[in-house]
C-alpha cells in the first residue's frame, strides 16, 4: 500500500529544490526523517540547511519521527534572519 | 487623560470595537523599545508612532548607507552617513509630537542589553542577525516582557509574539541560527512583516485577542500565502526551559 504526501519548501530550501512543493509517493509507515533522507539524496545541498530548519506536519511542529499517512503535508521552514 | 487633539487624532481607531478611549489611554502609557531601525524597524516605528504609543526607544548603532534605501523607509538620500537612530527620531517626532521618541546609537551586547531595555514595557525585534535576536530573547525572559519577533529574507518573512513563561520563546522555535549571509530583501515584504509586528504590539497593549502566540506565521509574498505552524514550548530549552510566568 502506497501513500502520497506533499512536501512544501520555503526560502533557501525552495531555491535548492527549485520548486515550491513536491508530491512524493511512499510506502506505508514511512517517517518524516526517512523522507528527509530521500530529499538529501536528490538534493544534497539540503543537508547543511537541515540543522536550523523547522519541520511541520499538517501545520504542527514535528520532530521527524512521525509516520506519514496518505494526504499528509510536510513543510520545511528554514529560519530567516533579515530585517 | 487624552488631550483634545489626541481624541480627534485617534478617533478612527478608537471606534474599533474593543479599542475605545481606554485602549488609547493604555497605548499612551506604554513604552516600547524597537531594536533595529532598518527595513522592519522603520515600518514598526512609523505605525506605533502614528497610533499614539506614549514612548518609543529606538536602538540602532548603524549609519544610513545607500544600499539600505530600498527598504528602510524612515531614511532618505539626505540621511546617508548619518546615524539611523537620529534619522528615525527626527522623522518620527515630525509624524506625531505626542509620541516621545528616544534614539540610542549603541550596539546591543550581552553587557548592555538589560540596561538598554530598562523602563520599557515591550521589545520589538527588528534586528538583522540572530545573535542579537537571541540576546533580546534572553533579556525578555529575564525581564518578563513581551517580545514581538519578525524577520524576512527575499520574498518571505516570519512573525511570532512571545510572552515569556507562557509561550514558546525564540530559542524554543529556532534552537539554531541560520547561517549569516548577505540576505536578499524587498522593502514591500519587510513592510508587510513590520506592519504585522506593529499590529501585534497595539493589540497586546489595548487587550485585543487572539495574539500571534504559540504559532509561527510564514508569509510568502511570491505565492501570496500565509502558513502557520503551531509551536510548543521546549521544556529543555536552554533559554526559557523551566521558567514560568510570574516567577521572573
Amino acid at each position: 500500500m502506497k501513500v502520497k504526501v506533499r512536501v512544501k519548501f520555503f526560502s533557501v530550501h525552495r531555491e535548492v529544490v527549485g520548486k515550491k512543493e513536491l508530491e512524493i509517493e511512499l510506502r506505508e509507515k514511512t517517517s518524516i526523517n526517512e523522507v528527509l533522507k530521500l530529499l538529501i539524496t536528490d538534493y544534497p545541498k539540503i543537508r547543511k540547511l537541515m540543522d536550523s530548519t523547522i519541520i511541520s506536519l499538517n501545520h504542527n511542529n514535528a520532530n521527524g519521527s512521525e509516520l506519514l499517512k496518505d494526504g499528509d503535508e510536510v513543510a520545511l521552514f528554514p529560519p530567516v534572519g533579515g530585517g | 487623560m487624552l488631550k483634545k487633539r489626541e481624541i480627534e487624532r485617534y478617533d478612527r481607531q478608537m471606534i474599533i470595537p474593543n479599542f475605545g478611549t481606554e485602549g488609547q489611554e493604555k497605548l499612551k502609557k506604554t513604552k516600547v523599545t524597537i531594536a533595529g531601525v532598518g527595513g522592519l524597524g522603520s515600518v514598526v516605528s512609523i505605525y506605533l508612532t502614528v497610533a499614539g504609543i506614549g514612548h518609543l526607544k529606538i536602538i540602532d548603532d548603524d549609519i544610513v548607507e545607500i544600499s539600505n534605501l530600498n527598504r528602510q523607509i524612515l531614511h532618505g538620500a539626505n540621511d546617508i552617513d548619518n546615524s539611523k537612530a537620529k534619522s528615525a527620531k527626527e522623522k518620527l517626532s515630525r509624524l506625531n509630537p505626542d509620541t516621545e521618541v528616544t534614539g540610542v546609537k549603541e550596539k546591543i551586547t550581552e553587557n548592555n542589553v538589560l540596561e538598554l531595555l530598562k523602563n520599557t514595557d515591550a521589545i520589538v525585534d527588528c534586528m538583522d542577525n540572530f545573535h542579537t535576536r537571541y540576546l533580546l530573547n534572553e533579556a525578555a525572559i529575564k525581564m518578563g516582557m513581551p517580545l514581538f519577533h519578525g524577520a524576512c529574507r527575499g520574498m518571505e518573512g516570519q512573525i511570532t509574539t512571545i510572552i515569556p513563561g507562557k509561550t514558546p520563546c525564540l530559542r524554543c522555535i529556532f534552537p539554531r541560527a541560520p547561517p549569516e549571509e548577505k540576505f536578499p530583501i524587498l522593502g514591500a515584504v519587510s513592510g508587510t512583516i513590520g506592519t504585522i509586528q506593529a499590529t501585534e504590539v497595539i493589540k497586546f497593549f489595548v487587550g485585543m485577542e487572539p495574539l500571534l502566540t504559540d504559532r509561527l506565521l510564514i508569509y510568502d509574498a511570491q505565492f501570496l500565502t500565509y502558513d502557520q505552524i503551531e509551536i510548543k514550548r521546549n521544556p529543555k530549552c536552554p533559554s526559557c526551559g523551566g521558567f514560568n510566568e510570574g516567577e521572573g
